[in-house]
């Protein structure tokens, strides 16, 4: 198992979720016995995250006139060129004049309300491009995968308390959080409690729990309750590198499930969770 | 009337503004500042559209202009010689420490940090990191083998790690495990 060649390019594809069956297993089982190479994969899914971070915000710059004028393309005047010498053109000249000047009075009209309405239309547009990307509260999302791939691996210390005492673990957190956490009961889903582990949040600690199935694939449950103030509607999904996450606030609690498991897999999961509260 | 080619260009110029934004974003990653990556957009733009016939309704447009942007990109540097600042990342020994949360850096220092690795590596680490592209569009972008793709990634990215890291290596309690809150 350990006497397993991986090479720095494989390691770079799983952290990219690059990496096939059975390929991606192997890497995870290789990654059991080597807690540096663990390392380098959190520095990668975190490099990723952060020159995400650096560069988002050009998407919400707004967008130079003459960007825009070669977006449309040349050949905008070049039509109405062409239709300027029709003879049909020519000869309907005196109609078109008239129409002109009523079209003048439209434009004029026009434009004293899209001085009002340019600053909303620009917005709204930039809006739908940034979403998936800008929202700071979500942040905790792409931190609760970065912990997922650091401690799920972890053989020797997964977890800080285990659930040997799930009411001694719950009532912990709970203290150091400074309000109530529960762990929620997977046992209908074959999967088991292990402990948990408190962990820097932003800026004050949040807890992850750990949970693991008969093969001892493990899944994290992250729990924070640091500036959240809306809800979500419905569970949002992230991938980071090989980790899916799905992740929603409830009553001022971010919650985000973690695991290299399907979308379809986790996604049960997340709603067995939901139902609990 | 109306012919088909004149909705067409409607549809591609609908296309292409839609990618702005994201060619901007690339363009911004490869260039060192606003109004060189805009120039490159232009170009981009400007290029698209004359080859709007080679374009196809089954390609996907994002891949299809970073692969217009590249070729420009290339022949601009072959032009102008430009002296890119080539970071030797063999100076490098290979890291035993850790990027830490707390050692996070700003948006303006990982940029510039992204700025000091070759063209070739930077490229290819914006591609896959920041455009969030798949190996196998990026090796049609760049027109290069998948394992051409990996190896240089990985080369970018580890060399991009060591810069992070730099000559001060955080202390080895940090290497076991994230700070945690006593």
């Amino acid at each position: 198992m350990s006497n397993l060649k991986v090479t720095d390019e494989e390691l770079i594809a799983f952290a990219d979720g690059e990496l096939d069956e059975p390929r991606r297993t192997a890497v995870s089982e290789y990654l059991y016995s080597n807690p540096d190479k663990r390392l380098l994969i959190r520095d990668l899914i975190l490099q990723r995250q952060v020159l995400q971070q650096a560069f988002d915000e050009v998407l919400s710059d707004p967008i130079p006139e003459s960007l825009l004028n070669a977006a449309n393309g040349p050949n905008q005047s070049g039509f109405w060129d062409r239709v300027w010498k029709t003879p049909w053109f020519k000869s309907n000249l005196v109609g078109f004049a008239t129409v002109g000047l009523a079209m003048l009075f439209g434009v004029a009209i026009g434009w004293l309300s899209n001085e009002f309405t340019k600053g909303f239309l620009e917005s709204n547009i930039t809006d739908q491009l940034v979403e998936q990307s800008a929202q700071p509260e979500f942040n905790f999302a792409k931190l609760a995968a970065v912990a997922h791939v650091v401690y799920s691996p972890d053989q020797r210390r997964p977890v800080e308390v285990t659930a040997a005492d799930s009411i001694q673990l719950t009532t912990w957190l709970s203290n150091r959080m400074g309000t109530k956490i529960f762990a929620p009961d997977l046992r209908a889903l074959n999967l088991e409690l292990m402990g948990g582990r408190l962990l820097p949040g932003e800026s004050q600690p949040v807890a992850q729990l750990m949970y693991h199935d008969a093969l001892g694939q493990r899944i994290t449950l992250y729990v924070t309750n640091e500036r959240l103030n809306r809800n979500t509607t419905g569970f949002l999904f992230t991938k980071q590198g090989p980790v899916n996450v799905f992740y929603w606030i409830n009553d001022g609690f971010g919650y985000a499930l973690s695991a290299g498991i399907s979308k379809s897999e986790l996604a049960k999961i997340a709603s067995v969770i939901q139902d609990q509260f | 009337m109306r012919n088909l080619g004149e909705i067409d260009q409607r549809e591609f110029a609908r296309l292409l503004r839609e990618t702005l934004p994201r060619l901007r974003r690339y363009a911004r990653a490869l260039t060192n500042d606003i109004a060189s990556a805009d120039d490159l957009v232009q170009d981009t733009l400007e290029r698209a559209w004359s080859r709007q016939r080679s374009y196809n309704v089954s390609l996907q447009i994002r891949p299809w202009l970073f692969g217009i942007m590249h070729n420009l990109f290339v022949d601009q540097i072959r032009k102008a010689r430009m002296d890119f600042i080539e970071f030797e990342w063999n100076d490098f020994v290979e890291p035993s420490s850790s990027i830490t949360p707390e050692s996070q850096l700003s948006d303006k220092q990982i940029i510039s940090l992204l700025r000091k690795l070759p063209f070739d590596q930077r490229e290819i680490i914006s591609l896959v990191c920041i455009e969030d592209l798949s190996y196998a569009e990026v090796s049609k972008i760049l027109g290069i083998p998948i394992g051409t793709v990996m190896s240089r990634l990985s080369r970018a990215r580890i060399a991009l790690r060591s810069i992070q890291l730099g000559p001060n290596k955080p202390d080895i309690e940090s290497l076991v495990s994230m700070k945690v809150v006593k």
